[in-house]
C-alpha cells in the first residue's frame, strides 16, 4: 500500500517489518509493486487463503482478504487489529503511536496492560 | 482460530515478492511486524 510504503522509514524506526498480503499471485504482486515505482517492503501472495482465515478477515462472499491491520510484537504476541470499512486505508500515524507505545522506554501499552489490579 | 488481541498471532508461510519465502515466525525476536491485509492488488488507494 503506497500510503504505509511512504512512511517506511518511520515503521523501521520503531523497530517494524511492514508485510502487505492479499490473495494475489507473486507475479501479479511482482506487476503491481513496480506499476506504483516499487515498494520497500513485500507483499506476500495469499493464495490459499490460510492466513486471512486464520487471522478471521476472510470475506467468503468475494473470497479475498478484508483490508484490515494487524499489530504483532517482537515476542509474536497479536498487539492492535483494526478491519476498515469500504475505501478506507490504515492510518499510518495511528500506526506508528501504537509502535511507539510498544516500543518506548518503558513500554508504556505493556506497562498498561500489566497494571496489577488493586 | 481466530485471531485475539493479547494472545500469540497465527503464524503463517506465504510466498512474497523478491522471490523470498516469509514465515511470521521468523520475525520473533528481532522486530515488530505490521500485517497488513489488503482486498487485491490494484485496489483504488
Amino acid at each position: 500500500m503506497p500510503s504505509l510504503n511512504a512512511r517506511l522509514a518511520d515503521f523501521e524506526g520503531c523497530g517494524a517489518q511492514v508485510l502487505g498480503i492479499s490473495v494475489d499471485s507473486v507475479p501479479c504482486h511482482e506487476a503491481w509493486a513496480k506499476s506504483l515505482g516499487g515498494l520497500g517492503y513485500p507483499l506476500l501472495s495469499d493464495i490459499h487463503r490460510r492466513a486471512c482465515q486464520a487471522f478471521g478477515v476472510h470475506d467468503p462472499e468475494r473470497n479475498i482478504a478484508r483490508r484490515s491491520t494487524f499489530i504483532v510484537d517482537r515476542e509474536g504476541i497479536l498487539r492492535f487489529a483494526e478491519t476498515y470499512p469500504p475505501r478506507v486505508t490504515p492510518d499510518p500515524e495511528k500506526l506508528l503511536g501504537i509502535l511507539r507505545a510498544i516500543e518506548g522506554p518503558t513500554g508504556l501499552l505493556a506497562g498498561a496492560l500489566r497494571f496489577p489490579s488493586p | 482460530m481466530r485471531a485475539e488481541v493479547g494472545q500469540p498471532a497465527p503464524d503463517f508461510r506465504l510466498a512474497a515478492t523478491g522471490g523470498k519465502e516469509i514465515r511470521l515466525a521468523d520475525y520473533r525476536g528481532r522486530n515488530h511486524v505490521v500485517v497488513a491485509f489488503y482486498p487485491l492488488d490494484w485496489t483504488p488507494t
